[in-house]
């Protein structure tokens, strides 16, 4: 039986200034708390920012939380169709889906962790990733950010100081990369891809920080087409929830955006390598088909299939075929910028 | 200038080809994108689920 409960229909587009503040703090300095810790109860660093916020702007926290945990650790397809196949008997409580820090942080904040997740929070965390997914809600945080750091005397040289080196690990490092794996794609769809200049990234696109895992997904299946997009994130898009979901070993990073195509390369599936090492061909992701040679024989090579024969290392020559190892599958990887 | 039979013939017989060229290109052009907007959706779909 489907039942829909109405709620409260939230307008807001971005998330308050201050609880992103508050939300990348928490995110940051909770990486330096001991993981045994998060279990007990909520980190000091977490209740000091916490309970800085107003009751408006714990609302706003929590409903960040409830979203990005129903789409980690919630009901996928319920997020994607806005709770539409709920079911009253087979719905699970908040402490199901929650973190085990996002429980202690949701019960500070008087959220109760006990409550039914229903089809209303399903709607509302799909709207509500389609509003924040694609905007810079990833803030930079220096370590003077830090709660207990605000009476310190601080020599103002030594401060700009540490806080320029803040951000340019910041820039260099948080989430300026992000990875996201793809496999079982028919030929057409890849070739979709290869002539495409740009790929929408769909409301609430799940990515990673890491490297491994995107790759070990994008090889999870070998009956077709594997991929795996490397995305440039300069302007800091998506919501972080690595800290908070229930699967913090993913990293992940919820975006949604295009992601415009800068250059494709194909190679042997590999994923325990580095994604442009061994590659058999390059080509410019920009320059239309028509003009772009080796656009052409990546797609003269799908048309042969996904598993790699002696008709694909003729179609593409001794010397790129070099890279090609028969019998295993072809890999495409993308790289581009998200915008 | 007099145009023979043969030639106005041949005249309408390459007018036709060009038309049914370019109607052929048009049917491709339309079967290339609604192949495309499905293997767009099918992507979407894809990137929709979790790397789990």
């Amino acid at each position: 039986m489907k039942i829909l409960i109405e709620g409260p229909f939230d307008s807001e587009s971005t998330i308050n200034p201050v609880v992103r503040k508050a939300f990348a703090k928490v995110n940051k300095f909770l990486t330096a708390v001991d993981e045994e810790a998060k279990f007990e109860g909520v980190p000091d660093v977490a209740y000091e920012i916490l309970e800085k916020l107003n009751p408006d702007e714990k609302k706003g926290f929590i409903k960040i939380v409830k979203s990005l945990s129903l789409l980690t650790a919630g009901n996928v397809e319920m997020v994607r169709n806005r709770g539409k196949t709920w079911n009253r008997d087979e719905a699970s409580s908040w402490k199901e889906v929650l973190s085990p820090v996002s429980q202690n942080i949701l019960y500070l904040l008087d959220f109760d962790i006990n409550s039914q997740v229903t089809a209303e929070d399903y709607k509302q965390a799909s709207i509500h990733l389609n509003q924040i997914a694609g905007k810079s809600n990833i803030e930079f945080v220096s370590r003077f950010d830090h709660p207990m750091a605000s009476g310190l005397d601080i020599d103002p040289g030594v401060r700009q100081r540490s806080t320029q080196r803040d951000k340019m690990r910041y820039d260099k490092k948080n989430i300026s990369i992000l990875y996201r794996g793809l496999h079982s794609l028919p030929e057409s769809v890849i070739r979709y891809m290869i002539t495409s200049k740009e790929i929408t990234l769909p409301n609430a696109c799940s990515s990673s920080t890491d490297l491994d895992i995107a790759s070990s997904f994008a090889g999870k299946s070998r009956s077709a087409f594997n991929a795996l997009l490397v995305i440039s994130n300069p302007k800091k898009i998506g919501v972080d929830a690595r800290q908070f979901s229930k699967f913090t070993n993913e990293h992940e990073i919820i975006i949604k955006g295009n992601f415009v195509v800068e250059a494709i390369y194909c190679k042997t599936l590999q994923t325990i390598e580095p994604p442009f090492i061994n590659t058999a061909l390059m080509a410019d992701g920009q320059k239309p088909i028509f003009e772009n040679e080796r656009k052409k024989k990546m797609i003269e090579l799908i048309q042969l299939g996904h598993k790699i024969t002696d008709e694909h290392l003729d179609e593409i020559g001794q010397f790129a075929g070099r890279n090609l190892q028969k019998g295993k599958n072809l890999y495409f990887i993308f790289k581009g910028t998200l915008k | 200038m007099k145009l023979t039979k043969t030639q106005i013939k041949q005249i309408i017989k390459e007018e036709l080809e060009q038309v049914m060229n370019e109607v052929e290109l048009e049917e491709q052009e339309a079967l290339r994108e609604e192949a495309d907007s499905a293997a767009k959706q099918e992507l979407i779909d894809a990137l929709s689920q979790p790397m789990k």
